[in-house]
């Protein structure tokens, strides 16, 4: 191992660990039964808390750098209905089985795909169905995303929250509109405008929203412009993403075909996301994780979407991803909604891909959060295991280490994603470069494996 | 031949190595293991090697770690398939 470590090329934030391929952790029809038997036991009991995640896969645009499993709303109306069924039922065979009696629910979060854009009575149908089968008496956070025309309606953003809904998020992106418009982003700046209004109109206090860096034809200034405007909102909280050129994508042959003056490269990335920090920090917003920013009024709740990733997390819907530390279950339902609906009709759990997680990989998982988390105790992970890699990351101004926590520098907040990828296991590696090297040659998205903007 | 194949190895890391690049490549330096490259990295020196040597396309099965750890092992994986072609 040489000691002298300069990253020179940052890499995207990891959030799961380890990750799910099609190609290689498929599961077959005749052996999901076995797969799902962890189902007949009670959860252990545990310190971690049990989150819920809810996938609705409608979107009224399609946004050309999105790599989540949805489908145009207006080619699939008809399909609205049967979907929401789905959903619950889905939930319903859960809640049949033993390991969630008794288990109280801490988060639920909707995401997709844009859920807003479900009718009112939808949406309520969905959450009847949890709070009637699942234990949610402790649940603190209800959180629900939409985009710029979905968020609009005052009235049903109020019935949403007579219904236990708390929060809600937008996804804002830019506020360039000619970068909107090449990124297919069809809402304009008036509408986050519109938006802003309405949620604040109905009262209801906490909101986040998304931001986006990296992207085509996006320079320093516009980020800071971006960040700008932003604060002068007020969100509780800020999610910025790295815009990656995945290969196979519409955005890298719109980028082939010349259509954007001036492409991402790794210096003027490190740029804007150091202009994000900057300029966040400057607003008085303190960095809480690798990739967001909080009001100062609202830091990350305990029980709140930001401790997800270290929480148990079942996931009903298309594409939902489901990751229980208490069971080491790691898998993800079908990227697709006739054949979701297909498997619940039939009795089945809709599984797609899915793989057990040793302990040893839970530690592993644990120990690459800590970039995200900024800092965990060292009674958090096993720090024994992981001390000679943290020495290194540590003699290299990357990582620091108390007599009771470990956490990144600030130089390492610029190269989470790297930290993260240090700590990755050679099997993991090699894992995701077969799942990569795969996706590449069936001309499939990198994310699920799946034909989502290729 | 094998020495052409590991020089090609070194030559691109060294131009796209996302550590250290003081690092001195030497024919069984460990790239992956090490993390002088990562995934996409190794991806990216793959669809090079195609390319330079002429491969159509490498084997899923043969995009393993050992494969493709050091410029000896990845130069041994080209051999094999150029060696394939001839035969
Ligand atoms: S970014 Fe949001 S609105 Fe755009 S396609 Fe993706 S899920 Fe839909």
């Amino acid at each position: 191992m040489n000691d002298t470590i300069d990253f020179k090329e940052k890499l995207t934030n990891f959030y799961r660990y380890p990750s799910i391929c099609l190609f290689q952790d498929g599961i077959k029809k005749d052996t999901q039964a076995e797969y799902m038997s962890f189902l007949d036991k009670p959860r252990i009991k545990t310190d971690r808390q049990q989150m819920v995640y809810i996938h609705i896969p409608f979107c009224s645009y399609l946004c050309n750098y999105c790599p989540f499993y949805k489908v145009p709303e207006r080619s699939h109306t008809a399909m609205i209905e049967p979907f929401v069924k789905a959903l619950v039922k889905e939930i319903e065979m859960y809640a049949e089985r033993g390991f969630f009696k008794g288990v109280k629910i801490t988060n639920i979060n909707w995401g997709g795909g844009t859920p807003m854009l479900l009718g009112t009575e939808h949406i309520i149908t969905i959450l009847d169905a949890l709070y009637k089968n699942l234990d949610c008496s402790e649940v603190g956070v209800v959180s629900i995303e939409g985009d710029a025309f979905s968020l609009q309606d005052k009235d049903k953003l109020k019935a949403l929250k007579a219904h236990g809904v708390t929060r809600t998020s937008m996804g804002i992106q830019t506020f360039n509109e000619r970068l909107r418009k090449k990124l297919g982003v069809l809402p304009d700046v008036t509408d986050v405008y519109k938006s802003v209004k309405a949620i604040e109109r109905a009262d209801f206090g906490e909101w986040g929203c998304d931001i986006l860096y990296n992207c085509p034809d996006q320079n320093v200034t516009e980020i800071r412009y971006n960040v700008d405007r932003i604060a002068e909102l007020s969100p509780w909280v800020i999610d910025a993403y790295d815009l990656n050129i995945s290969p196979n994508t519409k955005l890298q042959k719109m980028v082939d075909a010349g259509k954007f003056n001036t492409i991402p490269n790794n210096i003027s990335e490190i740029n804007m996301f150091q202009a994000l920090m900057e300029g966040f920090e400057g607003h008085g917003y303190p960095q809480t994780r690798s990739v967001n920013w909080n009001n100062p009024e609202h830091m990350p709740h305990e029980n709140g979407i930001l401790n997800v990733f270290n929480s148990d997390l079942i996931s009903f819907g298309p594409s939902g991803r489901t990751f229980l530390y208490s069971t080491g279950k790691n898998y993800r339902n079908h990227t697709n909604l006739e054949k979701y609906i297909e498997d619940i009709n039939n009795g089945l759990f809709p599984l797609e891909a899915g793989n057990d997680v040793t302990q040893t990989q839970l530690e592993e998982r644990d120990i690459m959060l800590v970039p995200y988390f900024l800092e965990r105790k060292k009674t958090d992970i096993n720090y024994s295991r992981f001390k000679e890699k943290i020495d290194i990351m540590a003699h290299n101004d990357y990582m620091y280490t108390t007599d009771d926590s470990v956490g990144i520098t600030e130089k390492g907040k610029m190269w989470a994603g790297n930290i993260q990828y240090f700590f990755h296991s050679d099997d993991e590696m090699g894992r995701m470069a077969k799942s990569m090297f795969k996706s590449i040659q069936e001309k499939k998205n990198l994310f699920n494996q799946d034909l989502m903007n290729v | 031949m094998k020495n052409e194949i590991i020089a090609a190895v070194k030559s691109f890391v060294s131009a796209k190595v996302v550590y250290n690049e003081t690092v001195k490549i030497e024919d069984n330096t460990e790239l992956w293991k090490t993390g002088l490259i990562d995934s996409m990295g190794v991806i990216r020196l793959i669809s090079h090697m195609q390319e330079v040597f002429e491969i159509e396309e490498f084997d899923y099965n043969d995009i393993t770690l050992d494969n493709f750890n050091t410029p000896n092992s990845i130069a041994d994986l080209v051999l094999k398939y150029k060696t394939q072609i001839k035969q």
